[in-house]
């Protein structure tokens, strides 16, 4: 990909929490007062298909039952995007500081 | 932890709306009858009977298992977890990965929430969440079909290009 990363906000904030570590998508919701338990799966999904997370099935004890649940962690890509952004939002910090 | 006679006898008093000293609560070993105690037939007597209440008039026992033990004895009822025919609904409607990837997690957070209140024995609160799980899938629902369709623009705009 030679596109620079587009990263939104909500994403951005995913992608520093999922820096850490993995998560379910409700410890997300309750890490951060960003995301909504409405939009935060479809927020992953578009961000899987950007490829900056990956999910995979949690493993589940034979006696547990209910819909199998997700497990995101972030991809290289990722990382390259939130770095990127997070460089862009710095510089620009720093250039509205000069400005002044 | 109030035994089943305690509770029939709590019950009857109820529905009665007999005052707390009115009521003779007797073991349920021993038989007392109106005639051999002519202090009850003063004012109105509960008696309670390993397999009959007497209030004024007998009560047979087939009624009391009939008409008073089902109100006191709730029935196991086997019910649908929370957004169960949404979900039937759901993957008929939606394309299998959508439905696995969002739909499915976000309702099983909700389940999982809800189970957990449910066996806290906050109820009402287990309720409200039961409602609530509906609000979000609305959500969830518009937000999916708004990237569905920003999906298929940027695909045709993509290949227009």
């Amino acid at each position: 990909m030679n596109e620079t990363p587009r990263v939104s906000p909500v994403e951005a904030e995913i992608l520093s929490l999922l820096r850490t570590k993995e998560f379910y998508g409700l410890e997300l919701v309750k890490e951060s007062s960003m995301l909504k338990r409405g939009t935060v799966y479809v927020t992953l999904e578009r961000m899987t298909d950007k490829g900056y997370v990956k999910s995979r099935e949690a493993e589940r004890a034979p006696h547990e039952s209910g819909l199998p649940r997700r497990i995101y962690a972030i991809t290289g890509l990722g990382q390259r995007a939130l770095a990127s952004s997070e460089a862009a939002s710095a510089a620009f910090a720093s250039w509205g500081m000069v400005t002044q | 932890m109030k035994s089943l006679l305690e509770k029939i006898v709590d019950f009857v008093r109820r529905l009665l709306g007999l005052h707390e000293r009115r009521v003779h609560f007797l073991s349920e070993h021993v038989h007392i009858y109106p005639d051999e105690h002519p202090e009850v037939k003063r004012e109105p007597v509960v008696f309670v009977h390993k397999s009959e209440i007497r209030v004024g008039a007998k009560i047979r026992p087939q009624d009391v298992l009939r008409v008073v033990a089902p109100k006191l004895i709730p029935r196991p009822r086997i019910v649908k977890p929370p957004a169960g025919r949404a979900v039937t609904f759901l993957q008929f409607v939606m394309p299998k990965r959508d439905f696995e990837r969002v739909f499915a997690q976000t309702i099983q957070d909700f389940r999982d929430e809800y189970f957990e209140l449910l066996a806290a024995g906050e109820v009402r609160r287990a309720w409200c969440r039961n409602v609530f799980i509906y609000g979000t899938l609305a959500l969830t629902i518009a937000a999916w079909s708004m990237a569905s369709i920003g999906k298929m623009v940027a695909k045709f705009w993509r290949l227009s290009g």
